[in-house]
């Protein structure tokens, strides 16, 4: 049904702007900030007297003030739970009041593709409130680009989507069914919203007053079309069933999925041989099913193993071990200062300093140890990779050649793990020098002594408040 | 081996031969009689596409020795099919042979058997290592005529691996002459200093004449072993708190040895003070008495080649210590990527439509000069690999030439994988494979790729593979689905 004139006006009411000042951090110099920065982007009232915005619109926040429709006061609000990898967040209002006169806007079902939808919010180019018609164009899973490295289920719409629309509530009929998130540079009349199940999903996850997360399989599920490979498992040549392809180190752990299960149903959808489920008449890429389950929660999935049809149920967990590869909000990078050689965790947002095209800039135990280590030899995998980011420059380290960008294998003789390693094996070397022993197999030394006689000096030549953060 | 630099010659020399080459040039030798032009036709070889070949055609030059040979540059000249030679720049063109040729050294002698070819041409003098840098002249053929082309000496370097090459040096010099790079000669009044290999912007690069005088020698007396180089990894010990942490006495000098090679004596960690006598600088540089300062591994090719031996004076565990190091041939047989196979066409295997090919130097070359970023990276980084025992070689699945017979495994992630095994068997190369082809399992082939591959595993039916083969074959036009050796 056509959502009228008239319901979104109304609904229009419980649509706010969300002006933030926020300020990034400098990866390889991890003291310092870049300088303060001013957005905005769009919010609506959800029940509980909250506000519902993208993670992205307030995402390192100093400030965030709210303003309501036609109504020119400002009010203090603040995050209460954010999740930066479905690019959602709730806040909560300081300034009393906010929420008189007030509706909160219920959350609806996923929408069908071609019916028509509208986006509500305070784009860039005005501003007063907007509204902007379009249909469902198609319902995909889609890399959502705050995070950068995890999918989920999202809905495509030629309803325009522009900066400042973020965080805005996408209506049909007298319901929220999507929150307008990003859209495609370079591509015309795409813009995309996060549908209802990812957003109940974050809803229901912070009703416990903690955001845990999305669980992940650990699983890499390939389509399994080809008849002989059918026949070898013991399947007819044509059917249903998606084929696991590997596992992640974790899952292997586990135990409970093996290389070479098929997956013929996963949380009830049945599983085509190219891998997708149908999901409200959507073929969508099965990963959407393993994203229903809360934290702790389980799976029930019916696998083909060894000739016959077996049910299992698979305990669902948030998994931290990817977290590097994706982009990180939020918590200030962690690092450590010593006698001048600055260290911090092997990080995708700090081998982004590199430039666009950090790829062909870090050289390749460091693109290794990020996103291929993990997968290939999770035994010599380390907890938290560390990298020498920067050096200050001062006689003491004057002499170190290999002064930034590199990889850190061991410190006097110590294998190094986490930061933590790293300032325990300086702390406990009784050598005349420091030895470290870099990814690539250089060496470069510190006179002991002397690094220990520097080190508060060039924190405060170079004004780093502490030595580390943690 | 690889830290490359570029240091520029000591002044000293300069100044010291400048009144010999000045009257040098003076004389004027008639340079159309020693320079012929070469008209090279090849197959090329698509290496992501092995049975693909191209015929192409390119100039060079050649050079006039005695002994009637000419000499030019390997480049351009493996999987040749043709070789015209053309003398005074227009007329009749004579077909030539390769006498001998080393990829390594870059260098190539021809031969004509025509007798009468060699009338009327003069064998070209080479210049000494003192006369590399006074009045440089670029000279070629050009549209019939000689051309002439003023250069100036910059520096000599010592040019490092672009893949698996043995170090070698070279003089640089700057000049405004066009496309140059085709073995052109560059001379000093009446000698040759060297043939320009390269041209990059404004700066050529010369095979300076000291040593293909050396290489033509030893060719001479039969004695050419190739090139020869140090299998380990260094460092400069610039960094004086490295040099007390291994306690050496002294000042501070020499290199560190941080990934030691299989071939040579050396352990990790020694610090090389000295090669052949000459003092190593913390920067890994020694004073050539020819070359000014240039880097310590060049010294793996100064009058020295494979088999030859060299001397090292190290300190290690706190004293110091003589070595005698064996130079090893330049073939890196020990990487786990192999080497430039010249002259060799591209080897593969096609099962059922998935093309498998050695993973060689060439494969990733194929991906143009910027390889190390545009090839794929997990098959880039394996060439910073050396060979394991259980596996010396890996084997990739390039591509997947489209057939129903392989549904399910032509997408992109079933790309530039390397496999581990096929039907339980561990697969180093090609032959490994065939091998392993012929015994499927229980009317299956299996194939498994590399842990964290984005495939790990494609199955296909063996009962099948024999059609499959043909109509693909077929269908797509190869004449032959497999060329192992």
């Amino acid at each position: 049904m056509l959502t009228t004139f008239a319901q979104a006006a109304e609904m229009g009411r419980s649509v706010v702007q969300v002006l933030v000042y926020s300020q990034t951090p400098i990866w390889d110099a991890p003291w310092r900030n870049n300088s303060v920065g001013a957005s905005s982007g769009s919010g609506f009232v959800i029940k509980g007297n909250r506000v519902m915005t993208n993670a992205h619109v307030v995402g390192w926040a100093k400030q965030i003030v709210l303003r309501r429709y036609q109504d020119p006061r400002p009010w203090l609000a603040q995050v209460e739970h954010i999740s930066h990898e479905c690019d959602l967040a709730v806040l909560k209002v300081e300034t009393p009041g906010f929420f008189d006169g007030l509706d909160s806007l219920p959350i609806g079902e996923l929408p069908k593709v071609q019916s028509p939808v509208i986006t509500c919010g305070y784009p860039s180019g005005g501003e007063q409130i907007s509204y902007t018609r379009g249909v469902v164009s198609r319902i995909e899973m889609q890399n959502y680009v705050h995070i950068g490295n995890k999918a989920f289920l999202s809905v495509q719409t030629d309803a325009a989507i522009n900066p400042g629309n973020s965080g805005g509530p996408v209506f049909q009929d007298d319901k929220v069914v999507g929150v307008a998130f990003m859209g495609i540079p370079g591509l015309e009349n795409t813009g995309f919203f996060i549908p209802p199940s990812v957003i109940n999903h974050f809803l229901t996850d912070i009703e416990d007053g903690e955001y845990n997360g999305f669980p992940k399989a650990g699983v890499r599920i390939v389509s399994l079309q080809n008849p002989a490979y059918r026949k070898y498992l013991g399947l007819p040549p044509t059917g249903d069933g998606a084929r696991i392809d590997s596992l992640a180190d974790y899952t292997e752990k586990d135990g409970i999925l093996k290389t070479d299960d098929v997956i013929l149903e996963v949380g009830g959808h049945r599983v085509g041989s190219d891998g997708t489920i149908l999901l409200k008449g959507n073929r969508v890429y099965c990963t959407a099913a393993f994203q229903e389950p809360q934290d702790g929660g389980k799976l029930k999935m019916k696998i083909w193993r060894d000739q016959k049809e077996i049910d299992v149920s698979v305990p669902m967990k948030v998994r931290k071990e990817e977290e590097n590869t994706g982009n990180l909000y939020d918590m200030p990078p962690r690092y450590y200062v010593y006698a001048g050689l600055v260290f911090t965790p092997l990080t995708l947002d700090y081998v982004k300093t590199f430039g666009r095209n950090w790829r062909n800039v870090a050289n390749l135990e460091m693109v290794y140890e990020l996103y291929y280590r993990k997968n290939e030899k999770p035994e010599s995998a380390r907890k938290e990779p560390v990298v020498l980011a920067a050096t200050l420059a001062h006689p003491v380290n004057a002499d170190i050649r290999l002064a930034s960008r590199a990889m850190i294998d061991k410190i006097n003789g110590k294998r190094i793990e986490s930061l933590e390693d790293l300032i325990e094996a300086f702390k406990n070397n009784d050598k005349k020098q420091h030895l470290i022993k870099f990814g690539s197999g250089t060496i470069e030394s510190l006179d002991t002594e002397k690094a220990n006689q520097a080190h508060k000096g060039i924190l405060e030549t170079y004004s780093i408040p502490s030595d580390r953060r943690l | 081996m690889t830290i490359t630099k570029n240091i520029l010659a000591a002044l000293a020399l300069i100044t010291t031969n400048q009144a010999f080459s000045q009257q040098a040039a003076t004389v004027s030798p008639d340079w159309q009689k020693s320079i012929v032009l070469l008209d090279i036709t090849r197959n090329n070889h698509n290496f992501r596409v092995p049975w693909d070949k191209r015929a192409q055609s390119a100039s060079k030059f050649g050079v006039v020795l005695e002994g009637k040979e000419l000499i030019t540059t390997a480049i351009g000249l493996a999987n040749h099919t043709l070789i015209r030679i053309q003398k005074g720049g227009r007329g009749k063109w004579t077909n030539g042979k390769v006498l001998w040729i080393d990829y390594q050294a870059n260098l190539a002698i021809l031969g004509v058997e025509d007798d009468d070819f060699w009338n009327d041409l003069t064998p070209v003098k080479f210049a000494d290592a003192k006369e590399l840098k006074e009045s440089l002249q670029v000279i070629r053929w050009r549209g019939g005529n000689i051309e002439k082309r003023a250069a100036e000496f910059s520096r000599f370097t010592v040019a490092d691996a672009n893949f698996n090459q043995a170090p070698r040096i070279e003089l640089k010099a700057s000049s405004e002459i066009e496309g140059a790079g085709q073995a052109e000669l560059m001379v000093s009044g009446d000698k040759v200093v060297g043939l320009v290999a390269s041209k990059i912007s404004g700066t050529c690069s010369v095979i300076p004449a000291p040593f293909i005088t050396d290489v033509i020698n030893l060719r001479k007396k039969n004695n050419y072993n190739g090139l020869g180089y140090f299998d380990f990894i260094w460092q400069p010990a610039s960094n004086p708190a490295v040099t007390d942490y291994f306690k050496l006495e002294g000042e501070p000098r020499g290199v560190l040895v941080i990934k030691p090679g299989k071939k040579s004596p050396l352990k990790l960690h020694d610090i090389i003070l000295e090669v052949n006598g000459f003092p190593i600088d913390i920067q890994g540089d020694y004073l050539d008495p020819d070359f000014g300062h240039v880097i310590m591994e060049y010294l793996a090719c100064r009058h020295k080649w494979a088999g030859d031996s060299v001397s090292f004076k190290i300190w290690r565990d706190g004293s110091i210590k003589e070595i005698e190091f064996k130079l090893p041939k330049a073939d890196f047989s020990d990487n786990l990527v192999t080497d430039r196979a010249n002259d060799v066409e591209p080897t593969y295997l096609i099962i059922g439509g998935l093309v498998f090919v050695p993973l060689s130097a060439e494969f990733l070359s194929s991906w143009g000069g910027d390889w190390q970023r545009s090839a794929p990276f997990r098959l880039v980084f394996y060439n910073s690999q050396k060979a394991k025992k259980d596996q010396k070689s890996l084997v990739v699945l390039s591509l997947v030439l489209p057939d129903f017979y392989n549904i399910g495994y032509q997408q992109r992630s079933s790309q530039n994988i390397v496999i581990e095994k096929a039907n339980g068997k561990m697969i180093a190369t090609l032959e490994d494979l065939a091998k392993a082809i012929e015994s499927p399992k229980d009317g299956f082939h299996v194939f498994e790729f590399k842990k964290g591959s984005t495939l790990k595993k494609i199955i296909l039916d063996a009962e099948k593979l024999n059609e499959a083969n043909q109509r693909i074959a077929k269908r797509y036009g190869i004449s032959k689905l497999q060329k192992l050796k």
